[in-house]
């Protein structure tokens, strides 16, 4: 059964078509979620909550792209999870920065691994991956969601600006700022990718 | 090796949107000139483009467990309106009806009584003030005692009442002294004295009774409506 088939029956109720969409969508929407809120856990429930969300309001989609649209609620759940932590801190900047406990074990990090790669590139990999989470942990959360969207969720600058609900000069900017904090604060760690020796050929890819 | 000099904002932009190939036209035409002059530029745009490839290769990531909702997941939604639930609905379309029912009972024997045995009571005290108007003022208070104060309109009492209640008035006030006629034909203490309080308070239910039953029923009829637009629903 194809997606719109599912939504068509998920629409009357059918929660097992819906689930074939959660299990579709779930990488998709627990990433996000994990890259904005930095926890396993909360990523999950924020996740779920989203499916639950979604499931409630089929109604509503029409016409829209259903990933797009999940992305939004997904995105939302993790701000307002975010202006929430903000409001009654929980969770220490440092307990959000260094993320569970269970993504830096060595089973976690051995996925990320190319297995033609040596153990030292692997290293760095994850090394870099780390700084990036780390990095990403300290953008605002506006800018985190759109440079994930774009970035990381293959996203243009229009759908970005539907999925946020903002316009796209906002899209532009944030973006931009972003990938220049990113910048500064790999920097910082010592974990900016080497740049390239022919700038000239590489600027102008 | 790194690009030192911040950036100017528009600048920026223009980079990050380049980038992303959003430029288009002169604006694109006026950056690309820049970048074959400006090597801090080049950096700078390098340096995004390593960020934005660094941010495309995160590796994917796995919930800890499945997220497909379960029917308790699915119903959450409604967990505000759980109370208007059909079950709920039905059984409060039910409580209403059984209210109307009683109600509607009590309207109908209150009807009954009234109709009935308590017809003459209720006629003897609407017709007091017409019999105390027939019997003239009364004497000064200091001047007799309780029983004399109504002894004239006590024999008057029977004639003024008894076409509608001569039967219920039967043996008042001729076999025994006019005392104890009075106590047995519900006239003791006088007219100036506090009526039986069902006198008042039945008049006041029946008055209320047809507001109450139309409002009852209306519930059970709504409730009832909901209760099955909601089981329809599901």
């Amino acid at each position: 059964m194809d997606e719109s088939s599912l939504l068509q029956e998920a629409r009357k109720g059918d929660l097992d078509a819906f689930n074939r969409l959660v299990l579709d969508y779930q990488n998709h929407a627990y990433a996000f979620a994990y890259r904005m809120l930095g926890e396993s856990e909360a990523a999950a429930d924020a996740a779920q909550q989203a499916f639950v969300s979604a499931y409630r309001h089929l109604g509503e989609l029409r016409g829209e792209n259903f990933r797009s649209w999940l992305l939004r609620i997904v995105a939302n759940a993790c701000l307002d999870e975010l202006r929430r932590r903000k409001r009654r801190p929980a969770v220490s900047l440092e307990d959000l920065t260094e993320g569970p406990e269970e993504d830096r074990s060595g089973e976690s990090l051995s996925i990320l691994a190319d297995p033609a790669e040596g153990p030292e590139a692997a290293a760095v990999r994850a090394d870099l991956r780390r700084a990036l989470e780390d990095c990403l942990a300290l953008l605002p959360p506006d800018q985190r969601a759109t440079i994930l969207l774009v970035d990381v969720h293959a996203q243009d600058y229009v759908e970005a600006a539907r999925t946020l609900r903002v316009a796209l000069g906002t899209v532009k900017s944030r973006v931009a700022r972003a990938r220049a904090d990113l910048r500064d604060c790999l920097r910082t760690k010592g974990e900016l990718p080497p740049l390239p020796h022919r700038l000239e050929s590489e600027a102008l890819r | 090796m790194n690009s030192r000099a911040p950036l100017d904002p528009r600048l920026l932009e223009a980079l990050s949107a380049y980038l992303d190939g959003q430029l288009a036209g002169a604006e694109k035409a006026a950056l690309e000139e820049r970048l074959s002059r400006e090597e801090d530029l080049r950096r700078h745009l390098v340096e995004l483009r390593a960020v934005r490839e660094s941010l495309r290769a995160l590796p994917p990531v796995k919930p800890p467990r499945a997220l497909t909702l379960s029917r308790a997941q699915a119903g959450e939604p409604v967990r505000r309106f759980e109370w208007f639930s059909s079950g709920r609905l039905a059984l409060g379309s039910a409580l209403a009806a059984l209210a109307f029912a009683v109600v509607f009972s009590a309207n109908l024997f209150s009807r009954g009584i009234t109709l009935g045995a308590a017809a003459p009571m209720m006629v003897e005290n609407f017709a007091a003030p017409a019999m105390l108007q027939a019997t003239g003022p009364l004497p000064a208070p200091s001047a007799s005692g309780p029983q004399e104060k109504y002894g004239g309109g006590e024999s008057a009492t029977p004639e003024l009442v008894s076409p509608p209640s001569k039967t219920a008035l039967d043996g008042c006030g001729e076999s025994s002294g006019p005392d104890a006629a009075a106590e047995r034909c519900g006239l003791g203490g006088g007219f100036g004295d506090q009526p039986p309080p069902q006198t008042f308070s039945l008049p006041d239910f029946r008055t209320l009774a047809p507001y109450l039953e139309f409002l009852l029923g209306s519930i059970a009829v709504l409730l009832a409506g909901l209760a099955i637009f909601s089981r329809r629903r599901k």
